[in-house]
């Protein structure tokens, strides 16, 4: 659970023996007004309860400190202390959090300036509480899949990666706990993301300027984790959740549970899930080899005291899958992938005593991952190992020359890349240093962020070749920046209009680089370059918001013009040897232009409408289409709410994909329709959720054309979603 | 600050233990070298080449000749003996690979046409033998460690009654 509130201090008035105190108690997962919430003073038992609109006023109170607890059904209670010293207190904001969810109390005192970006970031950009248990699928993909903006690529159930605005491969960087998360999700599409999203507390999709504090694509964008596996809080007692998932369409389940013991000033937590799936059924019949397996667990301590907080963590995650075969880009008889990833943490926090730096945060993480894929069980066709250490040091700033508050720091990154089997890619050592600055001001009716990023990469592969068919195989360095800049001006208290301005930059993967031979899985023979120079490009976009009590809008056009885009693509050409489709990487330049919107509003007071569109086009500077670009897609969510159960109703209209490269198919349109109910109820101090989901209600058959399988059957049909959650 | 300090140098110490921990002996096999030909010469007894295959594709002229586009086997009697021969980007004749890693394979689509028969199971050289008069597919490999390193593309293959046998030899008239 989150909770946060926004003190306003008024002045001191030493002439008044009792106030008065008022204010707002709001839903933090979607800042609508709780209503009939408790807001009561302990010492005084002196109590209201909050109007429709979430308002409550206590009047009289003597002047002195006391402990206000704000409480609603469903919603975790909150304790905190005020003090009374002036005859009113007003615009005191509290946001209650839906029991799921717990990390830091943010206490702010002082005039109401909260950045903006933050406020509309946390409306469009964010999974949480409720929201996220209903959203919550079995990979993490399939968890943002109806996010604006957000698509999946899917080789199979389990290889699934989310796709921002047309923009997939490392352009999007999957972080945990903002630390990048350790796979090769990002290399091809039959690979899959390591990360178990059960027991994620929160998802947070970041764009723009902040994007540079962890990667140099500026256009692309984060899908952070967070999941507190290093506790930055101590819980008053011990506290968890314990649950259980389980779906129909491929008869699978997952069991889970999350422990966080205090001790003193130290905080132990534990994690452990299990997951098994069948293969998945669909409306024109089973999919073969779609089935998967994995086991989870992590283990963390802290030490939290006045001077900031230390920890560390040690965490296990196995998967196995099955990817489809039996088609073109597929391996004929399917391919099994076995992951293995281990990953140890340390991070430091330190408050320091200067007026205008207030932390020092250091992150440390070393991952060992290993990747298998076998064409037979006693052949493999491919094996990846990857030993990667890396580290950042952190700045925290206040006021800061021109700047409210901003992070500069520098990182560092050592990966060895171990390839075998069946697999022509050079091994390769790389090296990545990086220093970035992000900061934002306030002014007025403009609020401003900036920042920038500068990196060093430097890739040895293990040998040498001058004779390999395609290029010299040498080492490369590159020399890199980024920058990015947003403003956004109120126009009233409701309405804000703004942009973003960025120059991205990627430095091309082992892979772009350094390919060579058949891949599997995906039964292609890929060819890197060499001599590839940096992607880059320059990205605009233009936003407007409005939020109000009852309505939330907001609508982004974008345009990203790359004057060097890294893609590989069918060159139309088979290999000699193997008979297998080249796919040669190359650098041209290409445009993504895009519009979202999304629009979320109460119509009676339980009743509300959402509605989000997303659409994406993307040409190479010929003008011809660029291959695995999502087709328009239209989100509509009515929802029915009271303190304890919500219902629901959705549906998914997808345009028709008929823009597509060459050798690419297009895809029919199609509509589906999903229904969904939560309910919450306690039992002492245990709090139980339950969420039904009913997806494809009509069974309907449908592709999506993100997804390699769609060229042998549709995406999965009918479907019954149970998620039981106990948080104690 | 002591505290933090010490609190520091017990953290790195565990950081050590774990960094030198938590993974496997590099389970990687570097893959060995790979076989790759340009092209693929059959050829009969008297060494002739009876079906040509150059970067991906079977040939109907070689070395300013007609040459077949297709194999036969006569029915219910084995072909002559065909040797299985390889092309280097010059066009120059290569010998299939000798060590054990790699080893000779095919694929019949419809197994119920024909067979093929190897006078000794290393042999990089076979003889087909017709089941049933009628046409299908042959796809010949050369394995690396279970991997295909090469492959032709399918190659006809038309299983017909020999008549220019002489008596009861199982002998191939190859055209």
């Amino acid at each position: 659970m989150v909770i946060c509130f926004f003190i306003l201090q008024t002045s001191t008035s030493a002439s008044l023996i009792k106030g008065d105190l008022q204010g707002v108690v709001l839903d933090g997962s979607n800042d609508k007004p709780l209503v009939n919430a408790v807001v009561k003073i302990e010492e005084l038992n002196l109590y209201d309860i909050a109007d429709k609109n979430g308002i409550f006023f206590l009047k009289n109170i003597p002047f002195g400190q006391y402990i206000i607890e704000v409480s609603h059904l469903g919603y975790k209670t909150i304790r905190m202390n005020i003090s009374i010293i002036s005859e009113y207190i007003g615009g005191i904001i509290i946001h209650l959090y839906p029991v799921p969810l717990e990390t830091t109390t943010v206490v702010i005192t002082g005039t109401h300036i909260d950045n903006k970006f933050d406020d509309m970031n946390e409306l469009i950009g964010v999974l949480k509480g409720k929201e996220l248990e209903r959203e919550l699928g079995l990979t993490l993909a399939a968890t943002l899949k109806n996010e604006t903006g957000i698509s999946l690529r899917s080789m199979g159930p389990a290889p699934a990666r989310p796709v921002i605005r047309g923009l997939g491969s490392d352009r999007i960087q999957i972080t945990v706990d903002n630390i990048i998360s350790t796979d090769l999700s990002s290399t091809s599409p039959d690979h899959a993301v390591a990360v178990e999203p059960f027991t994620i507390e929160r998802i947070e999709v970041l764009r723009g300027p902040k994007i540079l504090l962890h990667n140099s694509t500026s256009v692309g964008g984060i899908v952070n984790v967070i999941k507190e596996e290093i506790p930055t809080e101590i819980p008053n007692k011990i506290s968890g959740l314990a649950g259980f998932y389980g779906e129909l369409v491929n008869r699978g389940y997952l069991g889970a549970t999350v422990l966080k013991v205090p001790y003193k000033k130290l905080v132990f937590r534990a994690e452990a899930t299990k997951k098994k799936t069948d293969d998945v059924s669909t409306p024109k019949g089973i999919l073969k080899n779609s089935n998967m397996g994995s086991s989870n667990i992590s283990t963390g301590l802290s030490f939290i005291d006045d001077w900031g907080n230390t920890g560390l963590s040690v965490s296990q995650f196995e998967l196995d899958y099955g990817v489809p075969g039996g088609f073109v880009g597929a391996h004929p008889n399917g391919v099994d992938v076995s992951i293995l990833k281990r990953q140890f943490s340390l991070q430091f926090n330190y408050f320091l005593p200067f007026q205008s730096f207030e932390k020092l945060e250091l992150k440390i993480a070393r991952d060992y991952y290993r990747h298998t894929e076998y064409e037979r069980a006693d052949l493999i066709g491919a094996q990846f190992t990857i030993f990667n250490y890396r580290g950042s040091l952190n700045v925290h700033n206040k006021s800061f020359f021109l700047f409210d508050n901003g992070i500069t720091g520098v990182s560092g990154e050592f990966r060895d890349f171990n390839i075998g089997g069946f697999v022509f890619t050079a091994p390769t050592k790389s090296y990545k240093g990086s220093f970035y600055s992000y900061q934002r001001y306030a002014l007025g009716s403009f609020n401003y962020e900036a920042s920038f990023r500068i990196s060093y990469d430097q890739m040895n592969p293990r040998k040498a070749n001058p004779s390999s068919k395609e290029s010299f195989i040498k080492q490369r360095k590159f020399f890199t920046y980024s920058l990015s800049f947003s403003l956004l001006y109120r126009l009233n208290n409701h309405f804000y209009i703004g942009g973003n301005l960025s120059r991205t930059s990627r430095v091309p993967t082992i892979e772009e680089l350094y390919s060579e031979g058949p891949h599997l899985a995906a039964y292609s023979y890929e060819i890197g370059n060499p001599n590839l120079q940096h992607e880059r490009g320059i990205g605009l976009e233009l936003f407007t918001y409005y939020k109000s009590e009852n309505l939330y809008a907001m609508f982004t056009a974008f345009k990203n013009d790359f004057s060097y885009f890294i893609i590989p693509r069918n060159s139309g050409i088979i290999n000699s040897q193997t008979l297998l489709p080249i796919y040669q990487t190359v650098g041209v330049p290409a445009r993504f232009i895009g519009f979202e919107s999304h629009i979320e509003t109460t119509i009676f007071n339980q009743f509300s409408i959402l509605c989000s569109f997303s659409f994406t086009r993307a040409n190479f500077i010929n003008g011809s289409p660029i291959p695995q670009i999502p087709p328009v897609k239209v989100i509509t969510q009515l929802k029915y709410q009271n303190d304890a159960m919500i219902l629901g109703i959705e549906n998914e209209t997808a345009s028709a994909q008929k823009r597509v490269d060459i050798f690419e198919l297009p895809t029919a349109g199609y509509f589906v329709f999903n229904a969904f109910t939560q309910y919450s109820f306690f039992t002492g101090e245990v709090v139980h959720n339950i969420t039904l989901n009913i997806d494809n209600i009509f069974n309907t058959e449908y592709r999506n054309h993100l997804s390699r399988i769609k060229v042998i059957l549709p995406e999965e049909g009918r479907n019954l979603r149970v998620t039981y959650r106990i948080y104690f | 600050m002591k505290k933090i300090i010490h609190l520091i140098g017990i953290l790195l110490f565990i950081s050590i233990f774990f960094l030198s921990g938590c993974n496997e002996d590099n389970p990687t096999i570097q893959p060995s070298e790979h076989f790759e030909p340009e092209g693929w010469v059959l050829r009969d007894a008297t060494q002739r080449p009876i079906l040509v295959v150059w970067q991906g594709y079977i040939q109907t002229l070689w070395q300013g000749n007609s040459i077949s586009d297709t194999l036969y086997a006569p029915l219910n009697a084995l072909s002559d003996h065909i040797t299985v021969k390889f092309l280097d980007a010059k066009k120059g004749i290569m010998n299939p690979p000798v060590d054990a890693e790699h080893e000779f394979a095919w694929m019949i689509t419809d197994t119920t046409f024909f067979e093929i028969i190897r006078d000794n199971p290393t042999d990089w050289a076979f003889h087909l033998k017709g089941k049933k008069e009628g046409k299908t597919t042959l796809e010949l490999q050369v394995l690396h460690l279970g991997h295909v390193d090469v492959r032709t593309p399918k190659i006809p293959v038309i299983i017909k009654e020999d008549t220019t046998a002489p008596d009861q030899l199982n002998l191939l008239h190859i055209q």
